[in-house]
């Protein structure tokens, strides 16, 4: 028979196999041996077959190569049969479980290209048809949006909007040349789509809207406004603050210096007028124009002992005199010559007898009698003419006596 | 004796012959397309080969809504209503698992286009769009759904108007979206036919395709005043509304049973998205509620009418 011994191969098995005799035999253990379920039986049968003839360690091998072949068979058997079902499904379009069979693969998500294609044939619409039938239009260029871009509300409807809008100018266009009436006549009332209640509530929105805006626009103006204007306020006030804080000072350096500045003798001292200037300036009580004057610095505090011409001015002075601490003015030699003896009216050595003759009267009554019109009058008892009054020039008569001889009533 | 067409001629009868009689017989004999009466014209726009004897759209939609349906929904309804002059509306479909039968009410209705509005769990919303008694369906899920009553759209136009509708080019990129324009077109698009419609044209209906889901947008067309800067388009748009965004959920070779054609693999229930699936404990062997579809009668196949996540526990 010059078989080989201890050959491996499957094919040499099958040589060793085929001898005629044993062939067919081997052939239908075989078919067996694929068969699950027979393992031991026909195990048992090919040993016994072939016991006679093989050695027992090609019998072990032999059996194990058929074990394999025999398992290799089945795997693939299944796979078919796996396939077969999927198929099945496919083409059915049943659905299993996933969470149950761990035995069925994962479904491929179906898409029949050819039915689709062929069902669309099916229904189509002639080709030969018309636009004016269907009013369809297909933008040139397809709309790139990735799926990101879907939840950009701005950019996705602007895409949207953009082929709406070139869909419209084609196609209308299309039928202006078709000569179909595109436009609706102003004078052309029908049933419109949303009845004019929702209409009236869509204006009356947009109105409300735009209000809103408005006044929101309005209130951030007007809080800008009243934060700048309370700086500006502030700034203001801080200013003036230090002007005053400024003029105090000045005041104060001009009073030290007028009172104890009978050495410093300067330019502006001496029995000039500027002197009188300086102090009329000071005394006068008039704000801005006061302080612009002493702001400008143009005028130098008097020096030496003031000359005041007036009693008014002396009156004034009187004022100030205890409240400088200085000495008090109109107490120097001078100033009391000046003023005369005293008493009203009285010679004071021939000097002046103007205005200044008159100096304060002397209260000669008894204390506690005193009264001012009596001063007005005269202690003495003399009723002259403007007593107390400085005299010179003519009487000017007093407003409601001007007032009869106005023409234009109420002027200034 | 018999005249041209093989009959007895009429003044043979002895009958009078009126005028329109006449023109139809002249027009029969003829066979001209150019005609010399307005009744003449009439007739030969009313036959199916249409004007010219060019093909003609001849289009009517049946719309539905399932019950359960909740007040924005129904308002979608009724503005799909006014929009679609060539629509019928009907009352409420009462079934659910059966929806083949709305072939039936379609052609009671003497329509050749389906759009059913299912609502489901009183929040999930299903658009099924169907050329029936054959041809193909689609299920959508629809999101996003703004009526025409939101204050913020501020468009009007007249109704029954027929528009002008815009397609994306990304229609034409993949077959189930060709299909789905084809039926878009015929649904949608006004034919020329319907008896409420309206001389002008003032508004425009868009479908993009963005994130593999279908957007749908109205506008109104404005035709802006003569003193046009140069560049500038003389017309401008307004959105009238309604406002919804489609995703495919299947693509039926039927209508409302059959094959399916197209599943939209990234498509996720809204039942899953809230309740979202759990993998079957270790060492039981549980199996979920199978999988069932109605058996249609006529095309006898099982259709997946309901996605097996939608069925079971989470249905109300």
């Amino acid at each position: 028979m010059g078989k080989k011994k201890g050959t491996k191969s499957r094919k040499d098995d099958a040589d060793v196999e085929g001898d005629s005799e044993f062939a067919d035999i081997e052939a239908f253990i075989a078919a067996q041996d694929a068969a699950p379920g027979l393992k031991g039986g026909s195990g048992k049968k090919k040993s016994k077959v072939k016991s006679g003839r093989d050695e027992v360690e090609d019998e072990a091998e032999t059996l194990q190569q058929k074990e394999e072949a025999r398992l290799a068979r089945e795997l693939e058997e299944e796979k078919r049969a796996m396939a077969r079902v999927a198929a099945e499904e496919a083409e059915s379009g049943l659905v299993q479980d996933e969470g149950t069979s761990q035995r069925a693969p994962r479904r491929v998500p179906i898409n029949s290209t050819a039915a689709l294609t062929a069902r669309l044939a099916s229904i189509r619409l002639p080709p030969t048809i018309s636009f004016i039938e269907t009013l369809a239009l297909t933008h040139p260029t397809p709309l790139d949006l990735a799926p990101e871009a879907a939840s950009d509300d701005l950019r996705r409807e602007l895409a949207f909007y953009d082929q709406a809008l070139h869909a419209a100018v084609k196609g209308l266009e299309q039928l202006r040349q078709l000569g179909v009436p595109t436009t609706r006549p102003v004078d052309y009332f029908a049933e419109m789509v949303k009845a004019d209640a929702h209409m009236l509530k869509v204006k009356q929105r947009i109105a409300e809207e735009t209000t809103n805006i408005k006044k929101s626009e309005e209130a951030k103006k007007q809080r800008e406004q009243k934060r700048l204007g309370k700086k500006v306020q502030q700034q203001r006030e801080q200013e003036k603050r230090e002007a005053k804080a400024r003029d105090v000072e000045k005041l104060k350096q001009l009073k030290r210096k007028r009172g104890g500045g009978v050495e410093e003798e300067s330019s502006g001292g001496g029995g000039d007028d500027f002197g009188v200037t300086a102090d009329a300036d000071m005394d006068d009580e008039s704000g801005p124009a006061r302080k612009k004057t002493r702001g400008e610095g143009g005028t130098q505090p008097p020096r030496g002992p003031s000359l005041a011409h007036s009693k008014r001015a002396l009156s004034k002075h009187a004022k100030y005199s205890g409240k400088t601490g200085g000495p008090k003015h109109g107490s120097g030699r001078f100033e009391k010559q000046k003023r005369g003896a005293g008493g009203f009216g009285e010679d004071d050595g021939g000097k002046n007898k103007g205005n200044m003759s008159r100096g304060p009267q002397k209260f000669k009554g008894k204390p506690g009698t005193f009264n001012v019109r009596k001063m007005k009058e005269g202690f003495d008892g003399n009723k002259g003419k403007n007593r107390g009054k400085p005299s010179g020039g003519s009487k000017r008569p007093g407003k409601d006596a001007r007032a009869k001889f106005r023409r234009t009533p109420g002027k200034k | 004796m018999p005249d041209a067409d093989g009959l007895p001629s009429m003044a043979a009868r002895g009958e009078k012959m009126g005028r329109k009689a006449l023109l139809l017989k002249a027009g029969a004999a003829s066979g001209s397309t150019k005609a010399t009466g307005a009744l003449r014209e009439r007739r030969q726009v009313d036959r199916a080969s249409g004007d010219l004897g060019k093909p003609q759209n001849k289009q009517r939609v049946l719309l539905l809504s399932s019950r359960g349906i909740t007040y924005r929904y129904r308002h979608l309804l009724n503005d799909l209503h006014a929009l679609l002059p060539h629509s019928k509306k009907e009352s409420k479909f009462e079934q659910k698992t059966e929806l083949y039968a709305l072939n039936e009410v379609a052609e009671l209705a003497n329509c050749n286009n389906a759009i059913f509005l299912e609502c489901r769990r009183h929040t999930d919303l299903y658009l099924w769009m169907a050329k029936t008694p054959n041809g193909p369906s689609v299920k959508f899920f629809v999101q996003n759904v703004h009526t025409m009553d939101e204050l913020r759209l501020t468009g009007n136009c007249l109704k029954g108007s027929r528009p002008i509708v815009s397609f994306d080019k990304n229609f034409d990129s993949a077959p189930h979206l060709s299909l789905l324009k084809e039926m878009f077109t015929q649904i949608f698009a006004t034919p020329r036919t319907s008896r409420k419609i309206k001389p002008f044209v003032d508004h425009v209906l868009n479908f993009s395709v963005v994130d593999n889901k279908i957007w749908f947008r109205n506008y109104q067309v404005v035709e802006k005043a003569p003193p046009i800067a140069p560049g500038q388009e003389p017309i401008s748009l307004v959105e009238i509304g309604p406002r919804f965004v489609l995703d495919i959920v299947r693509i039926f070779d039927g209508s409302f049973c059959g094959a399916t054609l197209y599943e939209n693999p990234t498509f996720v229930t809204p039942a899953q998205v809230s309740f979202p699936r759990q993998t079957p404990q270790p060492g039981t062997d549980k199996v979920d509620h199978p999988y069932l579809g109605a058996t249609c009668h006529e095309c006898q196949s099982r259709s997946p009418l309901r996605e097996p996540e939608e069925c079971g526990r989470t249905e109300i």
